[in-house]
């Protein structure tokens, strides 16, 4: 397998429902989709909303604040693009308006790093230049 | 509703050697399994008329069960394969008693084989979901996430959960079966290299191959086939948290809490009544977690109620006595349901728990996703 084949099975697959999600991230914007019906916001982004199943959904521009719910370093890692990247973090962040994501915690300082611990997004490029949304200590 | 607890009943268990089976495909090693496990009660093949099986994690196969009983040679009435990681094995178990009340077959084999060990192993490294550019992947990190958590709020220690990984090996010590002898101590977990913080290698359980096989009947089937012990199902329950974990309301709560509440209240008995637990553990964090939320402790006790014998054999509750996912096999979950059979029926030698009369079985699957529990006595 290619370098190249073995990035892209990393990348998430753009959809027309997730595509404004990345496309905000590349102009340094958080946004999640949010119900006009019952309220409920939401990520990742769906035609429905979980919560009352109505397609009266919108995008919403959030604070990027947040907390971390829960986290992990990683010591090994399971891709040949990670390598040279352990040890990381990956954390469940849980964000001011209600939605939880998948990100990392950059610059991270393991005698202060704990569940409730205050972050804010930082807008990042990954792989290939994919725009992505990871989290520092504020 | 009629109450079916004490309606059903384990005749018969086999499995292969646990360990490597390089080269032998998961449908021999289901027939090995299953082979065992007739011989075990004695029946004619030809009483077996459901065939149902959890897929091979790490290759999926479309029609799995009709495969295995197409090995085994028999057509069956009921067949079919459950999708819910470990929990199948247990969820396998309910829907052959659902299917036998509705007179649709009156003896069931339920099976499962793998050979992740050496085959391949991509099924527990592939990345979740969308969050592959965050480098989220694996099964270990994913338990570790669970683990930080449970840590942070509750102050559980690395220790503790060396605790239970110290009581799975001194078990397996006195088990021939285990693939993995060896005792070890405290030190020997807080010394193995981290898998992902905070998990150490002692946390994870092994890597094997092997299959397992378990048969099901009425008591009152049994009685004609002659079976000379079957093991009662006293409760059953499942509940099944989420499948990805960010989601999930409290990861620190899985669905043992739900499960085991259906389970006890089936049998109507209570978790100071058992006289052992097999709890699945694929991770130490598992078990810790799954004996709070069944009710053997409070939620955030669990650190301190495995410390100091509790869970070993001779101590107040002894938990996975054949040595669980952490020493004897990493297979998913049908081992606890043999080992719990096994420990009723009396024949545990080194590792019997004296006079065992009840006990609970979990099984769960994903990152604790799925969660199944079985109580079996007699
Ligand atoms: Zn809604």
């Amino acid at each position: 397998m290619s370098e190249e084949t073995t990035l892209e099975e990393l990348l998430p697959v753009i959809t027309d429902f997730n595509k404004h999600y990345y496309d905000s991230l590349e102009k340094g914007e958080l946004v999640a989709k949010k119900c006009n019906d019952c309220d409920h916001s939401f990520l990742p982004a769906a035609k429905y909303c979980p919560n009352c199943l109505s397609e009266n959904v919108d995008w919403k521009v959030l604070s990027g604040e947040g907390t971390v719910y829960s986290w992990v370093e990683y010591h090994r890692p399971y891709h040949e693009a990670f390598k040279d990247k352990v040890p990381y973090v990956v954390a469940i962040v849980e964000l001011k308006e209600g939605p939880r994501l998948i990100s990392n915690i950059i610059d991270y300082d393991l005698n202060t790093l704990k569940v409730g611990t205050q972050v804010e997004a930082v807008f990042t490029k990954g792989f290939s230049n994919f725009p992505m949304v990871n989290f520092r200590e504020k | 509703m009629e109450n079916l607890s004490e309606k059903y009943c384990i005749i018969g268990v086999g499995q292969t050697k646990y360990g490597k089976h390089p080269g032998r495909t998961t449908i021999d090693m289901n027939v090995e399994a299953i082979k065992n496990a007739i011989e075990d009660c004695g029946i004619d093949k030809s009483s077996i008329d459901a065939v149902l099986c959890k897929y091979p994690t790490s290759t999926f196969s479309s029609f799995y069960s009709l495969q295995v009983a197409q090995a085994i040679g028999i057509v069956p009435k009921v067949s079919g394969v459950i999708d819910m990681g470990g929990a199948s094995n247990i969820n396998l178990i309910q829907y052959a008693i659902t299917s036998m009340e509705l007179g649709q077959c009156e003896t069931a084999v339920i099976s499962f084989a793998d050979n992740p060990l050496t085959g391949s192993r991509n099924a527990y490294t592939k990345p979740w979901g969308d969050s592959g550019v965050h480098g989220w992947f694996g099964t270990p990190p994913a338990y570790g996430m669970i683990a930080q958590r449970h840590m942070d709020l509750y102050g559980t220690k690395s220790e503790q959960l060396g605790a239970i990984a110290v009581a799975a090996h001194k078990h397996a010590a006195l088990n021939p079966n285990a693939q993995s002898r060896k005792e070890i101590t405290i030190e020997d977990h807080q010394n193995s290299k981290f898998i992902a913080r905070p998990l150490h290698l002692y946390d994870c359980c092994l890597v094997s191959d092997g299959g397992a096989a378990v048969i099901v009947t009425s008591v009152e089937n049994a009685k004609k086939l002659g079976v000379s012990n079957p093991v009662t199902i006293l409760g059953l329950g499942q509940s099944h948290p989420s499948w990805d974990i960010e989601l999930r309301k409290e990861i620190t709560v899985s669905g043992a809490k739900e499960s085991g509440r259906m389970a006890f209240e089936m049998a109507g008995l209570r978790p100071q009544d058992m006289d052992f637990a097999q709890i699945y553990d694929c991770f130490s964090i598992v078990n810790l977690i799954t004996l709070e939320d069944y009710g053997f402790c409070e939620k955030g006790e669990g650190g301190s109620f495995v410390e100091n014998g509790r869970i070993e054999l001779g101590g107040a509750l002894p938990v996975n006595t054949s040595g669980g996912l952490l020493s004897e096999t990493g297979m998913p979950g049908m081992q606890l349901i043999i080992e719990g059979v096994r420990q009723i029926r009396g024949e545990c030698s080194d590792r019997q728990v004296p006079d065992a009369k009840l006990g609970i079985i979990s099984n769960q699957g994903g990152i604790m996703s799925t969660h199944a529990t079985m109580i079996l006595g007699r």
